[in-house]
This record gives structure tokens, sequence and C-alpha cells, in this order.
């Protein structure tokens, strides 16, 4: 178990932080750009040292703690945990072969062909990173840090300069190894469909505070707040009875009337447009709403503009509508 | 750029160079290997292992106590040593004449230093360490400030990572900062070899004996003219020049070779 509580001042924000990940589990710090995660994890990693106060121990051994005098603050290098940034830092001037050794001297030579061959690597081993493409490089700096058999793996965007099929597969990797390892993993992502895809449970973190922690099912069907919806994408807001609004996302309209799933509504399509390999239909609703929503479309859905159809809202959260909501979402709420 | 002016460009460029290496010419035009066999055999030979000898002895001393120095002005965050840097432009910008009349006054035998020294039964006047003295001050500022850029050219996040993988700093800085800024660090020790096997302002005047190299051409230049001076002069070009000439090349093909 790895637990984690600081303080770290930021310019515009404190980022104030208590988690704990049990091994062997995979936590996403999951949020916009610049909310703190990437500090989170370099504090975890022990490369961010600014905390104000600070508590951090992995499996009892305690690495951090800024309440006992002397204060107690292992060095990264001996906190066992493995640190893997966006750019993957290679070192230019080793093989494949020795940037996977690089910190995994006790690995048999036995261990090293089996791991090798896991990774994909094995024909590899004599290149240079420059000969490397980004995805390979990215999966030697992977098997670099698991070679270590680091007891937690910290992992800031490592996939978000690959392109689409890159990303997958080095995603598909990870969780075949993740299994293989018993891995314990804190991944940084802004990227929802990765923390989705990856995580047994989303951080959701904002101006450096955990706004809500679930698994991706949990925090799809029930975000806590608007802000935590609006990070998960729900886009709209439907007025409900009683000064309470209904969130609504893209991904949670399905059409026809099924109202045991949710509120149903009559609209008619305004155009067809593509989002991320899917088609959304843009979709004026009639009244009592009169707001505009987009929504995913199945490959089955044959929608065209000007179609009028009945759509249902599969268990849209609600939330009070309260001045902060209306000011923050627009005047038409 | 229109042509006209690119031309104008080229020609100026062209010529420049011509001008900085015409002097070059003359060893061509008024030397010959028999000549440079001859001072060689007289007092060029001994000048120059005496030369040779205290180069190294100062080239250690530079890589000793310059490495270190060069790797804190470039990843000391503490604002002392931005104004450590400031200040050690003082020794690089001294013109050497300078550099000698002030070790003159700290290591002779009236100096702070000087005194110190004599409790060893060591002097730094007119003698191998004074020489070695006064080559470490010409020279070590080059490779110290070329020491400071080689590892400020070294991305931090290769330190990071290796740091991650449960590498401690001293083996971090062996097996992934030392290589990575080993070119850098080459060309500076090199220049800094050519700086102080060629030193002469501070050493003529702390040590007029043993004779270096660079005081011997001197010596012959005032005794015996231009004619023995000059092969002695080309005898310290053979010496000085080959080693920076050789590893700016390298590192150059490096650069390529990597680009590509």
């Amino acid at each position: 178990m790895l637990r984690v509580r600081f303080e770290l001042p930021r310019k515009s924000f404190v980022i104030s932080i208590d988690l704990q990940v049990p091994t062997g589990k995979t936590y996403c710090l999951y949020g916009p750009s610049a909310a703190g995660k990437s500090s989170i994890l370099a504090a975890i990693a022990g490369f961010e040292r600014g905390y104000s106060t600070g508590y951090v121990d992995l499996d009892g051994r305690v690495l951090v703690d800024t309440s006992t005098q002397p204060q107690i603050d292992i060095p990264v290098w001996r906190r066992q945990m493995a640190y893997l940034e966006q750019s993957a830092r290679l070192f230019p001037h080793l093989t494949v072969e020795q940037n996977l050794l690089y910190g995994a001297s006790h690995l048999s030579r036995s261990e090293f062909v089996n791991f090798v061959d896991e990774l994909g690597l094995k024909d590899y081993l004599n290149f240079h990173p420059s000969q490397l493409s980004g995805g390979l490089i990215q999966r030697v700096a992977l098997g670099r840090s698991l070679a270590t058999r680091p007891a937690v793996l910290l992992l800031d965007e490592p996939f978000s300069a690959l392109d689409w099929n890159s990303r997958h597969s080095l995603q598909d990797l990870l969780l075949r190894l993740r299994h293989r390892f018993l891995l314990t993993m804190v991944l940084v992502t802004h990227q929802l469909t990765e923390a989705q895809r990856l995580a047994d449970q989303i951080v959701l973190v904002d101006q450096g505070q955990i706004l809500q922690i679930g698994t991706p099912t949990e925090l799809m069907e029930t975000p806590t707040s608007w802000r935590a919806a609006q990070l998960l994408g729900y886009r709209h807001l439907l007025p409900a009875s009683g000064q309470k609004a209904y969130a609504i996302h893209t991904d949670r309209i399905v059409l026809g009337d099924a109202p045991n799933l949710g509120p149903t509504a009559r609209g008619k399509v305004a155009e067809i447009i593509w989002y991320e390999g899917q088609q959304r239909a843009r979709v004026e609703l009639n009244s009592p709403w009169q707001e505009t929503v987009e929504m995913s479309l199945s490959a089955r859905d044959n929608v065209q503009p000007g179609d009028l159809l009945a759509l249902t809202f599969v268990r849209p959260p609600l939330f009070p509508l309260t001045e902060e909501i209306k000011s923050n979402y627009g005047t038409h709420t | 750029m229109r042509p006209r002016l690119s031309a104008l460009n080229t020609l100026v460029a062209l010529w420049s160079t011509l001008f900085l290496l015409s002097p070059l010419g003359v060893l061509v035009v008024h030397l010959s290997w028999p000549d440079i066999w001859q001072v060689w055999n007289t007092q060029g030979g001994q000048a120059l292992r005496m030369s040779v000898q205290t180069t190294l002895l100062a080239m250690v001393i530079i890589l000793v106590f310059g490495t270190p120095l060069g790797w804190v002005l470039s990843r000391g965050n503490a604002r002392v040593w931005r104004w450590l840097e400031f200040l050690l432009l003082i020794p690089l910008l001294m013109p050497p004449l300078v550099i000698g009349l002030l070790l003159i006054y700290l290591y002779g035998p009236y100096g702070v230093a000087g005194r110190l020294l004599a409790l060893g039964h060591l002097s730094a006047t007119n003698s191998l360490l004074a020489v070695v003295v006064a080559q470490v001050y010409e020279a070590m500022p080059y490779y110290v400030f070329a020491a400071q850029g080689a590892f400020s050219q070294v991305d931090q996040g290769f330190e990071r990572a290796s740091l991650s993988l449960g590498v401690p700093p001293v083996k971090t800085f062996l097996r992934v900062t030392l290589p990575l800024s080993l070119p850098g660090l080459t060309v500076g020790f090199t220049m800094a070899f050519a700086r102080a096997i060629g030193a002469f302002g501070a050493v003529i005047v702390v040590a007029y004996y043993p004779h270096t190299l660079p005081v011997s051409v001197w010596i012959a230049l005032q005794e015996q003219g231009l004619p023995v001076a000059l092969p002695l002069a080309a005898l310290l070009l053979i010496i000085s020049l080959p080693l920076p000439l050789v590893a700016v090349l390298l590192r150059r093909l490096h650069h390529v070779a990597s680009t590509f």
C-alpha cells in the first residue's frame, strides 16, 4: 500500500493530496492541464521537495515524514519507485540492451531474454535510441523501468506524444505487464479514455485538490459535483424541477423513448459531426428545454440532418443549480 | 539575400579566413624540417620536455579541481553560484602578464602562499612548481567554463531517469552525465591544454627558469633572432595544436554521425 499525504504550495494554489493506493492497483490522476498532477507524481517520486507538510509510506516503510525531528526524506534512488516521464529519456549513448539493463544488473540472462520477448524488443537490442520510433522508445523506457522491479511505477503522461496506434499498443502492453508483475501504478494523464482504460480508480484532480476518487464506472454514473462532471465529459445542463439540473453526457444519450433509463426528450438533428472516429449528432431539443445537445451515434444509427428524434438521457446526475454553476455554464440554464 | 550582397559576404568571409590563416603561410615559406630537427637537438628538446611535463601536471590539477567547479556552476541553484560564475570571469579576462605579477606577490618568498610552501621546502618562483602554478592560473578558467557549458547541455531528465532507476548520484554522474558531457569536456580540456602549454605572460614573470618552450622562443628571439626563434615556435605549434584540432574534428564528426 502506498500512502501519500502532503501540501505543496504552488504559485496560484496549494496542492493538497491525501491518497492511498493498494498494492497491485492502478490509480490515474486525471484532470485538466496545470492542475498539479505532475507535481504530485514528482513529489511521490522524490524529485519535488517543496512540500510544506508531507508524509509518504510504502508498505509501512516511511519515505517522507515532515512531522518527525529530524524529518524523514528518503532519496529518490532508494524509494524503489520507477518514474517515467512523457519524454522517455533513453540514454542516447547506450544501446537498447544497455538501457534495459541500466538499473537491473540483478537480472539473469534467461530472465532478461524472457523479459525482452515479453516487451517485443528482441530485434532491437543492438539499436541506439536515435534509431527507434517514438512508440519503441517508450516501450524500451517502460521496460527499463520495469526491469528494476520497482515497488511502484509512476507514469507521467508517458504515451501522450504518441500516435493512436502506438498509444493503444503500449496501453495493451502495460495492462498485460501490470497483471504479470502485480504492479502498483500511479499514472498521470489528461486523456479520459486512457484513464478509463488503465485505471482501477480514477483520481479527479483540479486546482491541486482531489475532487473525487472512484472506478471509471462510479465516476461516470455518479459525479459528485458539476466540476467533476465537466472533467468527465458532461457538457450540458438541462433544468429539472426544484432548482436542479440534469448533467448530460454525449455518450449517455440513446435513441428512442426509454423512461426507465432516465428522462426523455424530442428534438431535431441540426447536423452530423465527426469526433475521434465516431459520429455525433447535434440535436436541437424541443420544449421545455430549447437546448442543443450533442449525442454520440453508434454505427447502426442511421440519422440525418433534419430528422426528428426521440431521445433518452441515461441516468443523468442531478445537481443543485447554484449561482456558481449558472455563472460558469451560462445564462441559458 | 540578394545575389550581389551574398557574393560580397562570401568575398569578405574568404578574405577574413585568409587574413587569419596567412601567418601560418610563413612557416611554409621560412621553415624546413631540418631547422626544426636542429633546434630539437639543441635548446628545443629540453624546453619542450619541460613544457610537456609541467603542462601534464597542470592539466591533472585543472581536471581534478575544474571539473567539480564546472559542475556546481552548471547545476548549483543557489544565487551564490551565479555570483561566483561572474567573479570567475576575472581570471579568464585578466592579462597573463598581470596574473604573473600578482602570483609573485602571492606565491613569492614573501607572499602568503609562498611562505606556506616554504614550510614544505617548496618554492613557487623559478621552479617547476612555479611554471605549473602559472599554467594552472592561465588555463583553468578556460576548462571551467567549457565544463560548465558541457554539463549544462546534458538534459537533467537523463539524470532524473537514472536516479529513479535506483542508481545513486555518483554512479549516475559516471554512467550518464560524464559520457554525455564528454565531447564538451574534451574540447574544453584540449583548449586548456593548448593555453597551458603556450602559457607565456604569467610564466615568464614567475619562472624564467626552468625554460619552457614559450620562454625559450622569447629568449631565442631576444638573443639569436628570428631564424632561431621560428623553428622553436613551430615546435610549440606542433605540440599544442593537434590535440584541440582533433578534439573539435571528432566532435563535429560525431555530431554529423548522430544527425543521420
